[in-house]
């Protein structure tokens, strides 16, 4: 250790734990609580399950494999929220795995040619997003913080949209269910304490169907079909089954890096509700995300079921509860197996009545919109930055409204601008690209040892402040050179992407005479993202530097 | 963000001095911290105020630990509690910067405390 008794504190696992938390990340909450709150975020992820039911119907999938296809979904989805639960091997953070509107596009076409190419092209585009896993940490300049943003607030408005379309179907008395569903959910997620708040989403949709109770609206056809159900039963297998069509490659690798944002963000937004002191993103285990999303899919793919994602509505719900144990992961992934070997109770679950999903669907979406600005809050806006969010937000806005536009389109090209997720991050993708040409920065200061550090420091301040640099960067980098400036250091490269800095200091070599005296690196090596130190042959070295913003 | 975490490898084995010695570390990733959200003029200020009590309480009950075991050490340790209180000194006498310069003085003079002083004589003066 180079400072004997004195750890350093810069990784997650000394984050520092906001007092709104209930239940912060390495909390152990009793067994009744775990599995009330495992139940709540299923009964949130659960709805997600009408997706695969979407696309077995466009697939000509008769109900009872239908069924088969729900169960092995349930278990696929179970293993994921396991894996991404843990700390070694996912994210760390408490996110429930869900099958994801983002692929719905895109399987709604393959499923004309039957549910196998469905099966083989979620396969295809799971395993492309688990490589894309490392490409996103290295080309990150191209998926800057306020792309990420733009793609969780796209989802809310997304969910919040689908919310309001499901609950007004029923109409005036539809709108009072979904009305209560979400007014109860807000009253227990705003005011409430302790338990009352746990429960928010919960107790939000048990009001909600209570109304419902009293509206008279028809319920879902198959809901009583549910009762007629087996309680428990293996699943059956004999929907499994897999073909490629290259026709389908596109839409399906779009929607893969769609979802890859999707998880980084979702990552992101856990990191930030987990940590009061939350500075910048956390790339290993945005990383570890949305490989295991992309496993995940994979996965479901084999299973012969769908798409799958973080479910940023799960993650909403633990902002809200303040439950963010990783814990409930593990009681989430038992109550999706428990369902995926209860046909009844899935049954019974994804035929909850419109009004009360549509509300909760609101819910969660404002939740999901709000992370998002929070998101956009850390970014130092600009002309370029601000470009990059309002146009693609505003095209998104433009599809989630079915704009004539759309119509317009060609039909080769419709398949890949059916999502507003889609087009909105394709858009981002693309403007961002543009406003970034040239916008890469590098400066060269020459060090005078006559000089006063704090005058040097200054000159490289007025470089950063002159870049748009965010402010915790300038912070870092001020209190990383103060200490690494001394009389050997000789000159200072900046450069700077929009995304990263990275700092290259050269050190004159020691004199003959002089003591040698380690660096000191306290601060250096605690608050850069990575440090690297190069000696050269004429004994002078350099040390390389990268702060994330 | 903490930046330092206290550990029991630099536990002098007296509650109330390795109390001040966290105390010190928290104030360190205040600091630190406050810097990160652009408040670092309230809490440059806080710091300077609890350093103030640190060096006239702390650096008193260490003295006194070492004289009652009759250190040797304990002249070169006044020696040193002098060095800081003048290097606090000088930090609150330069008015010339902006809270923020400040901060990353103060936080290289906690880093010295630490490193030198807390890490090395106070860990030497407590003994195997």
């Amino acid at each position: 250790m180079m400072f004997p008794g004195i750890r350093r504190g810069s990784d997650s696992l000394m984050a520092r734990r906001p007092d709104s938390l209930i239940h912060g990340l390495d909390d152990k909450p009793r067994a009744l609580t775990l599995a009330a709150l495992g139940l709540q975020h299923f009964m949130v992820a659960a709805p997600n399950l009408a997706i695969v039911v979407m696309i077995c119907r466009a697939a000509g999938v008769d109900a009872a494999a239908a069924e088969g296809v729900l169960s092995f979904s349930l278990i696929a989805l179970a293993i994921a929220t396991l894996v991404q639960c843990s700390r070694r091997l996912g994210s760390g953070y408490f996110i429930v795995s869900c099958n994801s509107g983002i692929y719905l596009s895109a399987s709604l076409a393959a499923a004309t040619g039957g549910l196998p190419v469905v099966c083989g092209m979620t396969l295809v585009a799971g395993i492309f997003q688990a490589f894309f896993a490392s490409l996103l940490v290295r080309a990150r300049r191209f998926f800057p913080n306020e792309i990420v943003a733009l793609s969780i607030i796209i989802v809310g408005i997304e969910i919040g949209v689908i919310g309001l379309n499901r609950l007004s179907g029923a109409g005036v008395p539809g709108l009072v269910v979904g009305g209560a569903t979400f007014f109860v959910s807000v009253v227990f997620g705003v005011f409430g304490r302790g338990r009352w708040r746990l429960y928010c989403s919960l107790l939000g949709m048990a009001c909600g169907y209570l109304v419902y109770l009293t509206t008279g609206i028809p319920g879902p056809s198959s809901a009583s079909d549910a009762f007629s159900s087996a309680l428990f039963g293996l699943p059956s297998s004999a929907h499994l089954g897999l073909e490629f069509d290259v026709g389908y490659l596109l839409p399906f690798l779009f929607a893969a890096v769609a979802a890859s944002l999707k998880t980084m963000g979702a990552v992101d937004i856990c990191a930030r509700i987990n940590d009061a002191a939350w500075v910048r993103p956390e790339m290993h285990a945005i990383r570890r995300g949305v490989l295991v999303d992309g496993l995940s899919t994979t996965l479901s793919g084999l299973f012969g079921s769908t798409g799958t994602n973080s479910s940023t509505s799960s993650v909403g719900v633990s902002h809200a509860s303040g439950a963010t144990s990783r814990v409930i992961g593990i009681a989430v992934a038992a109550w999706m197996l428990v369902f995926a070997l209860s046909p009844a109770f899935t049954h019974l679950v994804v035929t909850l009545p419109d009004p009360v999903v549509g509300g909760m669907l609101v819910f969660t979406g404002c939740l999901v919109i709000a992370n998002g600005f929070q998101i956009l809050g850390t970014v130092p806006m600009d002309m370029r930055r601000a470009g990059v969010v309002a146009f693609p937000l505003l095209v998104a806005i433009a599809r989630v409204a079915n704009a004539p536009l759309f119509a317009q389109l060609p039909d080769s090209v419709k398949p890949l601008m059916s999502s507003a997720l889609a087009i909105g991050v394709f858009a981002a993708l693309l403007v961002n690209a543009f406003l970034s040409w040239g916008n890469a920065r590098q400066a060269t200061v020459a060090l005078d040892p006559g000089h006063p550090v704090g005058e040097r420091l200054r000159q490289v301040r007025r470089i950063l402040d002159e870049w748009n640099v965010a402010h915790n960067v300038k912070v870092r980098v001020m209190l990383t050179l103060r200490e690494l400036l001394d009389e050997r250091a000789s000159s200072l490269k900046l450069a700077f992407n929009g995304c990263t800095l990275h700092i290259g200091l050269t050190r004159a070599a020691p004199a003959q005479d002089a003591q040698t005296t380690p660096d000191g690196r306290f601060f250096a090596d605690r608050v850069s993202d990575a440090m690297a130190h190069r000696k050269r042959a004429d004994g002078s070295s350099v040390i390389s530097l990268c702060f994330e913003q | 963000m903490p930046i330092a975490i206290w550990t029991p490898a630099l536990s002098l084995g007296v509650d109330s001095l390795d109390a001040d010695h966290q105390k010190l570390i928290d104030t360190l990733n205040m600091v630190f911290d406050a810097m990160l959200f652009d408040r670092s003029s309230a809490a440059l200020h806080s710091a300077l105020a609890t350093l103030d009590d640190y060096v006239t309480g702390h650096f008193a009950r260490e003295e006194a630990w070492m004289q009652a075991r009759d250190h040797p050490d304990l002249a070169r340790h006044r020696q040193e509690h002098e060095a800081l209180r003048d290097q606090l000194a000088l930090l609150c006498a330069m008015s010339d910067l902006s809270d923020q310069e400040r901060s990353v003085e103060l936080l290289m003079v906690l880093r010295d405390w630490l490193l030198g002083h807390i890490a090395h004589s106070d860990r030497d003066a407590s003994g195997p």
